[in-house]
């Protein structure tokens, strides 16, 4: 064991655990915003997957992932508008518009791979954003490689998350959000515009999904597979519970999970006795194990999921 | 009124959601006479995952092609679904159903009981009636071709398999695997890493980088579907670390890593039940192809293989004239 | 101080085909208090809606200082100088007072919060008009009172020149109340004006310069102070002359409808079990429960009708050893249940008043087709009809859902569903808590009647008035044990009032 507990495999091993956690905190970032404005979103896959299949072709095309990543955010935000539409303004079920969304994206986002690139059965390389790898500082053993040979997008991330943490703690306009998802009433009656905010909640919901789903094909790997997202924008979405609706609670429910699977991926290699179903179980086993510890039910916001009326009782 | 119109709205747009996915069936050829044959394919996900499900769509059309047969596909089948849609085919007057893996197999004895004159091929499978044929490429085949290249070139002695689940083609391939590493290097050690998944190209690329970071393995064999691309992108950011590719010739994509392909022609397969079909003789009968039914193929070789190449070459021609032996254990 | 700060002209407010507001004119001066007086229903609370832009007028405008104004949403109103505690608090629990009273459109275009500074203003606007508030303290730690004094804070932050207090002692104590009042009083004496909505006569003649009576939407009339004496006003109110109702009280003994011997639930608990319990209610009598709220009476309502299973003890039902029985099992053996939470578990808000009458009996062949399958919709809304001339039920029509109802309304159909079965016991907790005096009369004179027909009703109520009024015998709960139970035609009520304190006059140490 001893070989592997040194400075480069910690290294390594906290990078990848970055590497897993950036879409995951993404799209849990995303989610938040919509659930602190009481729209609980489960569609968040179906999301992820239309910005990573848009994100990938605009990629391809113009050979800019960069540009890829932003129209694959304004694809995650256009589709959620749908779900807005429905749950805000026709005020029908969150949950079935939700579903609706995993089954609807996923095949557009078929539709429109195939439409452009004919059904193929080789798959189609594209370009990547490449980590930034600062000079002389990523040398430092173990906080090297973490810190400062990330990709921008792990960066972002990140940056999101502590400006998230800001605007809802520590500003008016973060207070006011929160209490469209506490108690939309109250707020309406203090001037807030509920409808208005609720709409924005999906759209900032719907762009950082997408943005997850596209970092997975135009930063994280550059060929597309149709099912890539592989349960990711669940995962986000159990995040937002586990971490208790909290900025800081999401990165730890994310990190852990991120860890935990660059972890069994070391497992097994390091430990073949291990049925890799076994290890393949942790990620998700150490998710559901926190989410017991912690009980965060409390913390949920009060109005979340609850449809709203102006003149409705 | 207004009430009722928003929830007539709301139950359409949810209805048309939900019928958004449901599977196209596409009829691919000319016109149909009478005396064309017709072959259908049906998958429990996409044809074009770029892995599995394309390489039997491909191999399907490529026999297709040489035999004459026109084709047709459902995709995204769930496995509830499995016995209706094959009886479909059947009611449609198909001569030859291909389901492709083991999976299809309750399904298919089903349906091949109600349709005696229908024709059933199951890939991978093991079902074997009147009406029922399994083919099979010689998966530990597959893997001992790769562990011999693999166990040639591998400069740090740590070699990797990544593979996606636990299903039996895979755990033959990892036999095969094991064992043609054994045979060329015993100094060798194999390390193996699921992704748990087919689709997961993310996670192929994860499990590569940590198998590098655990073991330093230089010479990879992915057998996980789109998890393989994600483990080629991992290891083309490395100097010196290779795969063997499969199941056709990847080379043009990344000719730095790749030193072959084992290409896995399953329209020699399929042909060889089309032709079964046409004489008449169809049925009661496992097909399991390797190198000698020319089911298995080698792709071109890249330039890193220049130093092991020869010795290779040997080894293939050994297995072919059955000097090279390997055992079948699963 | 003749100036009208608002008035509110020809005001019109339809929900549908229902008129909540026909018409209303009022008007309001400068450093005076107004109020509303009226029924639950009577269109008070829309009204006041209307006016901070919660609701939309169908016709009628509004002056502000004499000029015209268009208040389309509460953002409008709070920028006029309108601030409004509603009945139903409009705070965020999670937050804490300082974040609830500077959400929303303020003042302050800052994009941070000033934590420090907000303080101390808030202190300051707190200690001038002696609301006592600690602005970092969590709404959820906050009694009722603090509470409405943090809203009354929200709208004196937002610059509020026009309180509206909606009903704001229905939940205080007196003691809370008065200090509501001296609140209201600073609140004048520095140029606020105030519109107040209430039914409690005694406090309405106390603290109103004007008083405007409301009745079924219409604007009936108008006082200053002195001008009208409570009984006036009272009939105003109802619409026809209000005789303070009395009951005679019966004493007959015609058998044991309902018995508990020695029951016990969770009695360690003294705020949410029984200890000990013995208590009968005979065929046609009232059996009145007094008792400070949260002193086993929900526990006994529960028990009494199958909800909850006792510990210890045993119950009989007309003679029938029933402890264990499942709540259907009691229906069928003829309890009905006016339960304490009508909303929660007497009505489903979502669901007409129709579907809400024949809830227990729809399997009744009267109202079921094809062998029970199917609700026979055409009997069963006529039967809705009938039910709702019977027990005066105010809908727009039975298909209104029963969630859109005022209390008054609600509890009429839970009435009418309880007492169409014609129960043997009836078990009524809190029936008249939150109605106005008209609602609370015709509830108690269903229930008389009903006990003149031989019904045993076990009444429950913390308003020992109610219990005074209606019951035949008076039995005196307090953390989970009955301290004693009195004769309902001559209550000893300083006897009474001592037992519900917990103390008894013991003939033995």
């Amino acid at each position: 064991m001893d070989m592997f507990l040194n400075a480069h495999f910690i290294g390594s091993l906290l990078q990848s655990t970055l590497r897993v956690t950036t879409p995951l905190l993404l799209v849990a970032l995303g989610e938040l915003y919509g659930e602190r404005a009481g729209m609980i979103n489960i569609g968040l896959d179906g999301i992820m997957t239309l910005g990573a299949t848009v994100g990938f072709i605009v990629g391809y095309i113009t050979v800019n992932p960069l540009l890829g990543l932003v129209i694959g955010a304004v694809a995650g935000s256009l589709i959620n508008l749908i779900y807005a539409y429905s749950t805000i303004t026709l005020r029908s079920g969150q949950i079935i518009n939700g579903m609706a969304l995993n089954i609807l994206a996923p095949a557009l986002s078929i539709f429109m791979f195939r439409q452009y690139f004919g059904v193929t059965t080789k798959l189609i390389q594209g370009t990547v954003i490449k980590p930034i790898c600062v000079p002389v500082l990523s040398d430092i053993p173990i906080a090297g490689p973490v810190l400062f040979n990330q990709n921008p997008i792990t960066y972002l991330a990140f940056v999101l998350a502590i400006l998230t943490a800001i605007f809802f703690n520590k500003t008016k306009p973060g207070l006011d959000y929160r209490a469209v998802g506490e108690f939309p009433r109250a707020a309406e009656t203090l001037g807030i515009n509920v409808i208005r905010k609720k709409y924005i909640a999906c759209m900032i919901c719907g762009a950082l999904a997408g943005l997850g789903g596209a970092y997975l094909n135009t930063c994280y790997i550059g060929t597309y597979a149709e099912g890539v997202v592989a349960g990711r924008g669940f995962i986000a979405l159990s995040a937002v519970i586990f971490g208790g609706w909290r900025v800081r609670g999401l990165i730890l429910a994310t990190l852990l999970f991120g860890f935990t699977d660059a972890v069994q991926l070391r497992f097994q290699t390091i430990l073949p006795v291990i049925p890799y179903q076994i290890l393949a179980m942790l990620p998700y086993l150490s998710t559901i194990a926190a989410l017991f510890i912690m009980r965060n039910s409390g913390l949920a916001p009060k109005a979340n999921g609850v449809p709203y009326s102006r003149e409705g009782h | 009124m207004k009430l009722v119109t928003k929830r007539f709205l709301v139950v359409m747009l949810v209805v048309a959601l939900c019928l958004a996915p449901i599977g196209c069936a596409s009829e691919e050829g000319g016109d149909s006479g009478e005396d064309t044959y017709k072959i259908a394919m049906i998958a429990n996900a996409s044809i074009a995952d770029g892995g599995w499900n394309s390489a039997c769509y491909e191999g399907m059309i490529g026999a297709a092609e040489m035999n004459g047969w026109e084709t047709s596909y459902s995709e995204n089948v769930k496995q509830t679904d499995y016995v209706a849609t094959f009886t479909e085919y059947a009611n449609l007057g198909y001569d030859l159903i291909f389901a492709p893996g083991n999976e299809f197999s309750d399904a298919v004895k089903e349906a091949a009981a109600s349709y005696p004159d229908i024709n059933f091929i199951v890939l991978n499978g093991e079902v074997v009636e009147e009406n029922v044929e399994s083919i099979m490429a010689d998966n530990t085949m597959i893997g001992f071709l790769a562990g011999t290249l693999a166990g040639l070139k591998t400069q740090t002695n740590e070699v990797a398999l990544i593979g996606g689940m636990e299903i039996t083609p895979a755990m033959q391939s990892i036999d095969g695997f094991k064992q043609g590493v054994a045979y060329v290097n015993p100094d060798a050690n194999v390390s193996i890493a699921f992704t748990n998944s087919w689709s997961d190209a993310a996670k192929g690329k994860e499990a590569a980088l940590s198998l590098i970071d655990t073991r330093d393995c230089d010479v990879f064999f992915g057998i996980s579907s789109a998890g393989d691309a994600g483990m080629r992108e991992a290891i083309s950011d490395y100097d010196n670390r290779w795969t063997i590719a499969q199941p056709s010739d990847l080379l043009d994509q990344f000719p730095d890593i790749i030193l072959t392909s084992i290409m896995n022609d399953n329209a020699q397969l399929i042909g060889a039940s089309m032709k079964a079909v046409i004489a008449g003789e169809f049925g009661n009968r496992v097909f399991q192809g390797g190198l000698n039914e020319n089911v298995l193929s080698l792709g071109t070789f890249g330039e890193s293989a220049n130093d092991v190449i020869d010795e290779y070459m040997d080894i293939v021609e050994g297995i072919k004239d059955g000097s090279i032996t390997f055992d079948y254990n699963v | 101080m003749n100036e009208n700060v608002l008035q509110m002209k020809n005001i019109t407010k339809k929900f549908g085909t229902f008129t909540a507001n026909d018409n209303i004119s009022i008007s309001l001066r400068k450093g005076e208090v107004l109020t509303l007086l009226g029924e639950n229903g009577a269109g008070k609370s829309t009204l006041m809606n209307v006016l901070c832009g919660l609701y939309k007028a169908t016709g009628g405008s509004i002056f502000i200082k004499g000029e015209k104004v268009k208040i389309s949403s509460p953002k409008d109103s709070t920028g006029y100088g309108i601030g409004m505690v509603h009945q139903h608090f409009m705070l965020v629990e999670a937050l804490t007072v300082l974040e609830n009273i500077i959400l929303g459109k303020t003042e302050d275009r800052a994009l941070f919060i000033d934590r420090k500074g907000t303080k101390e203003k808030i202190e300051e606007l707190s200690a001038k008009y002696g609301l006592g508030i600690d602005p970092d303290r969590k709404i959820n730690q906050l009694s009722v009172g603090e509470q409405q004094r943090v809203e009354i804070l929200k709208a004196l932050w937002r610059n509020a020149e026009i309180l509206i207090l909606d009903e704001p002692t229905a939940v205080l104590t007196d003691e809370e109340a008065t200090g509501l009042f001296e609140i209201i009083e600073k609140l004048t004496g520095d140029g606020k004006s105030v519109i107040f909505i209430s039914h409690k006569m005694k406090e309405v003649l106390n603290i109103s310069d004007r008083i405007a009576v409301l009745r079924a939407g219409k604007l009936v009339s108008e006082f200053k102070r002195g001008e009208a004496d409570g009984s006036t006003l009272a009939d105003l109110m109802v619409g026809r002359h209000m005789v303070e109702s009395e009951y005679s009280k019966m004493d007959i003994d015609d058998g044991v409808v309902f018995s508990a011997r020695n029951i016990s639930y969770n009695k360690e608990s003294k705020h949410s079990g029984l200890n000990n319990v013995s208590i009968d209610v005979r065929k046609g009598e009232i059996l009145g429960i007094a008792g400070v709220d949260g002193n086993g009476q929900s526990e006994l309502a529960q028990l009494a009708t199958g909800l909850l299973d006792p510990d210890e003890g045993e119950i009989f039902l007309k003679g029938e050893k029933v402890t264990t029985f499942s709540a259907k099992r009691f229906i069928d053996s003829g309890v009905s249940h006016v339960p304490e939470y009508r909303n929660k578990m007497g009505l489903i808000g979502d669901m007409s008043v129709t579907s809400n009458l024949i809830l227990k009996s729809e399997e009744d062949p009267k109202f079921a087709k094809y062998g029970g399958w199917m609700t026979d919709a055409k009997s069963a809304r006529g039967y809705a009809e009938e039910q709702k001339e019977r027990f005066d039920i105010r809908c727009s029509s039975v298909d209104q859902d029963t969630g859109e109802l005022s209390g008054g309304n609600q509890q009429k159909v839970i009435l009418a569903r309880e007492l169409s079965l014609t129960p043997d016991l009836l078990v009524a907790a809190h029936p008249i808590r939150g109605l106005d005096v008209g609602a609370a009369q015709f509830i108690h004179d269903q229930m008389i009647s009903a006990r003149e027909r031989g019904c045993a009703i076990l009444l429950i109520s913390t308003d020992l008035s109610e219990v005074l009024l209606m019951a035949d015998r008076i039995a005196v709960m307090y953390e989970g044990s009955i301290m004693g139970i009195y004769d309902g035609q001559k209550p000893p009520t300083s006897e009474i009032s001592q037992a519900m304190a917990g103390k008894v006059q013991e003939p033995s140490a």
